[in-house]
């Protein structure tokens, strides 16, 4: 596979698996990533160097605010929360890889049972 | 426990963004690796592996840092007001008015000569600049400024005024009969009077809002 296309996908996943996490709530860098590794029982896992970009660009585009709170502990933590208009990505997000992977699952059978 | 911030200061020497906005990004990434670090210790792992599953978790020092700077590269201006100048200038404004009140009714004579001769303490504006500073620190804290912006944005009046003496000195030199009507020594008395005292005295006002105290607006549970 070309390397775009690969990484496409890759940063394609990554959007969905971090807009639908954070559209359930507000979640710090620490606990999306942990979310996301146990979730999926350890298939993707995100570095830092994998993360924080992609959390600094959606911040960007207004998909997600941050904000600093105080967690559960006590502690300083840089929240992300959904905006609106983050919202309004994950529909079409979702709709775009339910397409791909019945694409594949017509053309290589890859769906799951 | 490791010092997280400084080992990600030390790899975010590159990352160049706006003090207030690498600031928060080593903020940031440091609690994270502290969380990291504080899950492998909770689970059994030696310090040293909680240590090295933390360094995993990074990834790529320069590709993360490369990243960042890509994204966060705009936000330099806007964060830069915000926690800087727009507290800065706040404080030069509020200062300044504070001493020309102190000047209007009496209480301060702002002449080189008698800056060297009226000792500063007796100089009722200095009591008033703990304000001053404290204003400057606490809404660059607002905006999420680093320690270091909260210090600069507390102290910058007397940054100014000590420039103006030393524009007033280069203007002495070009003109040694001004300079000759001021007594030796005014101009470094007049230093402290105007710099030292009064920087003394806006950090003792700004202290409060220089450490890291959480920002309890609200409390989101991790469950």
């Amino acid at each position: 596979m070309p390397k775009r296309v690969r990484s496409n996908i890759a940063r394609g996943s990554a959007d969905l698996a971090i807009l639908s996490l954070l559209a359930e709530k507000p979640l710090y860098g620490f606990e999306i990533a942990r979310q996301i590794g146990e979730r999926t029982g350890g298939a993707l896992k995100f570095t830092l160097a994998s993360l924080y970009p992609l959390l600094y660009e959606m911040e960007k585009r207004g998909w997600v605010e941050a904000q600093w709170q105080a967690n559960a502990a006590g502690r300083d933590r840089r929240y992300y929360r959904l905006t609106r208009t983050g919202r309004r990505q994950l529909a079409p997000l979702r709709q775009e890889w339910r397409s791909f992977f019945h694409a594949l699952d017509a053309l290589a059978g890859v769906s799951h049972a | 426990m490791p010092d997280w911030r400084k080992l990600v200061r030390k790899h975010m020497r590159s990352l160049t963004l706006s003090l207030p906005a690498k600031e928060q990004v080593i903020d940031e990434l440091s609690v994270h690796l502290q969380d990291v670090y504080e899950r492998g210790c909770g689970r059994g792992l030696s310090q040293r592996a909680s240590l090295r599953l933390a360094l995993q978790e990074v990834g790529d020092w320069s590709v993360l840092t490369e990243g960042i700077r890509n994204t966060r590269s705009e936000d330099t201006s806007m964060n830069r007001t915000r926690a800087l100048l727009i507290p800065t200038f706040v404080n030069l404004l509020l200062s300044s008015a504070l001493i020309n009140i102190c000047d209007r009714f009496g209480m301060l004579d702002a002449r080189l000569e008698r800056m060297a001769q009226i000792p500063p303490s007796f100089q009722p504006w200095l009591l008033v600049l703990p304000v001053c500073g404290a204003t400057a620190a606490f809404l660059a804290r607002r905006s999420h400024g680093s320690s270091m912006v909260r210090l600069i944005a507390a102290v910058s009046p007397c940054m100014a005024w000590l420039t103006t003496l030393f524009v007033l000195k280069l203007i002495f030199i070009g003109f040694p009969e001004a300079f000759a009507s001021v007594p030796t020594g005014t101009l470094a008395a007049a230093s402290i009077g105007w710099f030292v005292l009064p920087a003394l005295a806006m950090f003792a006002g700004a202290l409060p809002f220089l450490g890291r105290t959480p920002l309890p607006q609200l409390r989101v549970s991790r469950d």
